[in-house]
């Protein structure tokens, strides 16, 4: 009796532990992302030229991080302030307000910074040495696979080269735009170089006529402002309006160390940012670097406010890069009732899988959707990566009731909202009846009634219903 | 007392299992609403449909489901007001194959009465010419006519008269049509063909199948 009741106990206990992590996970929302892996990453990951007088390189943020306060400017003048030691990459969103801002340690004489001053302080000067980083993310976007490659330098110093303005911290950026080829291939397309705050054709340049060592974009960084560019040469600078500033020049040589590509010096650090899972610092809403009431003088906000969020958030609009449109939607709605639990759900995920490796001809994208327990539900977003596609299928669960018709009707909304080509096709794989009353209950012949009327008002080109 | 632990332990074992296979392993977007209902989800359709300029099809797998069944008939009827196709697959047989098929855009089974088409598939990428293979009632009049759009617009750019075939004995036929890639002085364009292939009757109002075929 006692081996009985631990043997129930254990088992209920199991039951309680894995039901209340279901629900955990169901309530998340995201859309079709996976870890990512880093093979395409390090395949097109940036060649960066330094000049022979540049006093940085990218950086892992930790080593930058230990040498910092955290400051929170409540009131003015009296900040309130987190002590060097205690600053770490995961401690940053305890404090996550725009008026936070991080600076040096023992950066004393950073009162009223003006053109020319000599601010390179020696927190900063003690940067050298540290990890050749880059903080990279992988996702798709407009019909573009996008690779986007951060890079953090601990000080701007273009003031030191002939500049305009120092400041503390600075976070720039390359972003690489591939396209679908079919059978899981893609090649670059375009790449996008930070450079001050233009966006547009001045910052998007076509791989084809870009400079390469091998997979890998080369990346000319100006001296002092990271800048980056595409060739060898002087830039006219430019300010945070985007406006030319006379006399200011972005000096761009290259000559000095080459981190990255056949002949330099290898990334030490790269770093995948989990777009399921952005880390604290990631979301940080305050500056990485001390602020300043002068235009150009502060630390810049993190990656995903430079330039208003346009570069994290939409980098295909921020470079003005040209949007692919599929040729071709379909969405898979996925019977997950409790009657596919076991072998027949492992054999639809296989089938679906292999319905869209067969489709992989770079011209279509890829939902997956699931209903079952009377929910209707996104597995993956529209996507032109199979892959990832594949991946996503491989997480349906089964179980509950079979709300066929209000996914029928569901889906065909998600398809026409979300699918971005011109031709959908929606296949639903079933193995049973509809059986979800808490969706309310339709006849056989209700259900294909309220079908025709939606499929009736497809918009259909007039010349197909009419004669030649 | 043995009996009862090991029955207590298997029990055990196959909650878990049973829970191990249906919880959703990773996150997932919910896009059902609390108060959602059959008619608040229609009305959706509807507006989306209405809202969008995308064709859709709807093609249906039965997987292990009884011949004859109600299942099946919603199936079929649901592919059948899709413009798409139904196909069936046993537990056990290759639902695979069922599924590339709907997925390439096969249309098996007739769309509304209109001819069967085993070649192209929907959405292939057509060269100079295509040839149309396809089955029919026997000696049949089949004509075929191609609109031309933008792919990128979804623009009309040509509506291609059509051409007259008599199907043979069998019902069998097989045409070739011409699908060039560069089109009216225009190249780079990226075009969909929209394929018509209709059963001729003296009110021109016979079965029609289409097919979209688009340009590298």
């Amino acid at each position: 009796m006692q081996t009985t009741k631990r043997y129930l106990f254990i088992g209920l206990l199991l039951v309680v532990l894995l039901a209340g992590s279901s629900a955990m996970v169901y309530a998340n929302t995201v859309g079709c992302t996976e870890a990512a892996p880093a093979s395409l990453i390090t395949k097109y990951e940036p060649a960066i030229k330094l000049t022979p007088n540049e006093s940085y390189h990218p950086q892992d943020i930790d080593s930058y991080l230990g040498q910092c306060e955290l400051k929170v400017d409540e009131t003015f003048g009296n900040p309130t302030k987190i002590p060097q030691g205690q600053v770490t990459a995961a401690s940053l969103g305890q404090h996550d307000q725009t008026n936070a801002y991080l600076q040096f340690a023992d950066d004393t004489n950073w009162v009223a910074p003006g053109p020319n001053t000599t601010s390179v302080n020696a927190a900063a000067a003690a940067m050298t040495g540290t990890k050749r980083a880059y903080y990279a993310r992988e996702f798709e976007q407009k019909g573009y696979k996008v690779l986007q490659y951060w890079f953090f330098y601990p000080m701007n110093d273009w003031g030191e080269h002939g500049g305009f303005n120092n400041h503390e911290g600075d976070w720039e950026m390359t972003t690489v735009f591939l396209q679908p080829q079919g059978n899981g291939q893609w090649e670059p397309a375009y790449a996008a170089y930070s450079a001050h705050h233009e966006g547009g054709d001045f910052v998007r340049h076509d791989w084809s006529a870009l400079q390469t060592e091998g997979d890998h974009p080369v990346v000319y960084v100006s001296a002092g402002s990271h800048a980056n560019y595409p060739q060898g040469g002087t830039y006219q600078g430019a300010d945070w309006s985007g406006q030319d500033l006379a006399g200011y020049n972005d000096k761009a040589a290259g000559g000095g160390t080459q981190i990255g590509g056949a002949s330099g010096q290898t990334w030490e650090q790269r770093n995948v940012i989990d777009e399921e899972n952005l880390p604290d610092w990631v979301k940080w809403k305050g500056q990485w670097g001390v602020t300043s009431n002068m235009p150009g003088f502060s630390g810049p906000p993190g990656p995903m406010g430079r330039e208003g969020g346009d570069m994290w958030n939409d980098p295909v609009g921020w470079a003005q890069v040209p949007e692919r449109i599929p040729a071709l939607s379909i969405a898979f709605l996925v019977d997950c009732s409790g009657s596919m639990a076991g072998n027949k759900l492992e054999a639809a995920k296989a089938a679906v899988k292999s319905s869209v490796t067969k489709t992989d001809d770079g011209l279509t994208e890829w939902a997956v959707l699931g209903f079952g327990g009377c929910q209707f539900w996104e597995e993956c977003g529209f996507s032109q990566d199979a892959r990832l596609a594949g991946a996503r299928v491989s997480r349906l669960g089964a179980s509950g009731d079979t709300p066929l018709t209000y996914s029928t009707y569901k889906a065909l909304a998600y398809l026409t909202k979300s699918g971005r080509a011109p031709l959908g096709r929606l296949i639903i794989l079933c193995d049973g009846q509809d059986n979800c009353p808490e969706r309310g209950s339709t006849t056989q012949e209700e259900a294909m009634e309220g079908l025709k009327t939606i499929i009736n008002n497809v918009q259909m080109p007039q010349s197909t219903r009419g004669n030649p | 007392m043995k009996v009862k632990a090991t029955y207590a332990l298997i029990t055990t074992l196959f909650a878990v299992t049973w829970l191990l296979s249906t919880r959703p392993t990773e996150a997932r977007r919910m896009l059902s609403e609390p108060n959602d209902t059959v008619e608040t989800a229609q009305a959706e359709a509807l507006a989306a449909v209405q809202n969008s300029s995308m064709q859709i099809t709807i093609s249906t797998v039965g997987f292990d489901i009884p011949p004859g069944s109600e299942a099946e008939q919603y199936l079929k009827e649901t592919a059948l007001i899709g413009n798409g196709g139904y196909f069936v697959a046993a537990e056990g047989g290759d639902l695979a194959a069922a599924m590339q098929a709907a997925a390439t855009g096969q249309v098996a089974v007739a769309t509304q009465g209109g001819p069967v088409i085993t070649s192209p598939r929907d959405g292939e990428i057509a060269g100079p010419a295509t040839e149309i293979i396809g089955h029919t009632d026997p000696e049949a009049l089949v004509v075929i006519w191609t609109v031309t759009f933008r792919a990128d617009t979804n623009e009309e750019l040509r509506n291609v008269p059509g051409i007259r075939h008599r199907a043979q004995e069998n019902g069998d036929f097989h045409f070739r049509i011409a699908t060039p890639r560069v089109a009216f002085g225009q190249r780079d364009l990226r075009l969909r063909y929209e394929i018509h292939i209709r059963v001729e009757t003296p009110d021109y109002k016979g079965p029609e199948t289409i097919i979209n075929m688009y340009s590298k």
